[in-house]
């Protein structure tokens, strides 16, 4: 006899980052964040391995955007920045422990 | 003799694109050689401090044609020390958000300045902010 069975396909948008995420750049990230979440999808990746910096600007628009993600449902997660200057405003505001981060997008869609 | 390299910067954030190839070129002409491998450092506070003023010195009807300078030096003690002046309104300390562990919005620029920079210091003089980042040699 056999059981019934469902399927369910998660849709995972993701972002990618090359070079500056600054505060200029910031306000592009937000707006892409703001109509990938109307448009109903609310898992983003945002991949930062090709960023050569980040300030708290642009970690401003990812905290908000997680913020968002997560109260609709879904979550905002970060591929972590290869390049160290890129990664040094994580470390030093300690967001790396806020945000869930892996190497790869691969990684962060594995465990969703 | 002292050198001081000078940036005149207009009040936005395209123009902060400035800083990084700024200080990559002006460390060495300084006599701050021995500081080189910290460009990056020095970026992203010198980065964050002027992103600050650019937010908070100069309101919208200011902010257009507003510019403010950043002078650099190396001190007797091989320290490197970044000067901002702007003519816009006063820093207020009130603004200064609380960093903690919950994820806060905006506001950690200054406290990552603080955590690259051996010293920040402020004063408001004749109508002008004027800040000092002290980068320990």
């Amino acid at each position: 006899m056999s059981l019934p069975t469902s399927s369910f396909d998660i849709r995972i948008n993701t972002i990618t980052i090359d070079g500056r995420l600054d505060a200029m750049r910031a306000v592009d990230l937000r707006e892409e964040i703001d109509e990938t979440i109307e448009s109903g999808v609310v898992r983003l990746i945002v991949d930062l391995s090709r960023a050569d910096f980040v300030d708290s600007a642009g970690l401003a628009a990812l905290a908000k955007g997680m913020k968002d993600c997560r109260g609709a449902g879904g979550d905002l997660r970060v591929v972590a920045a290869q390049n160290p200057d890129a990664a040094r405003v994580f470390q030093l505001t300690r967001f790396d422990q806020v945000f869930r981060m892996a190497d790869s997008a691969e990684d962060l869609v594995a465990t969703w | 003799m002292m050198t001081t390299a000078l940036l005149t910067l207009k009040a936005d954030y395209e123009s902060m694109r400035a800083i990084g190839p700024w200080l990559e070129e002006q460390v060495q002409a300084i006599g701050a050689d021995h500081l080189a491998g910290r460009v990056s450092e020095f970026e992203l506070a010198v980065h964050e401090l002027a992103v600050n003023i650019v937010d908070h010195a100069f309101d919208d009807e200011t902010r257009a044609g507003a510019t403010f300078d950043i002078t650099m030096h190396c001190n007797d003690d091989k320290a490197l020390v970044v000067n901002f002046v702007d003519r816009g309104i006063a820093y207020d300390s009130a603004d200064k958000p609380v960093v903690g562990d919950e994820p806060t919005i905006r506001g950690y620029g200054l406290f990552i300045v603080e955590q690259l920079a051996t010293s920040i210091d402020y004063a408001r003089r004749d109508d002008a902010n004027y800040w000092t980042l002290v980068f320990g040699g």
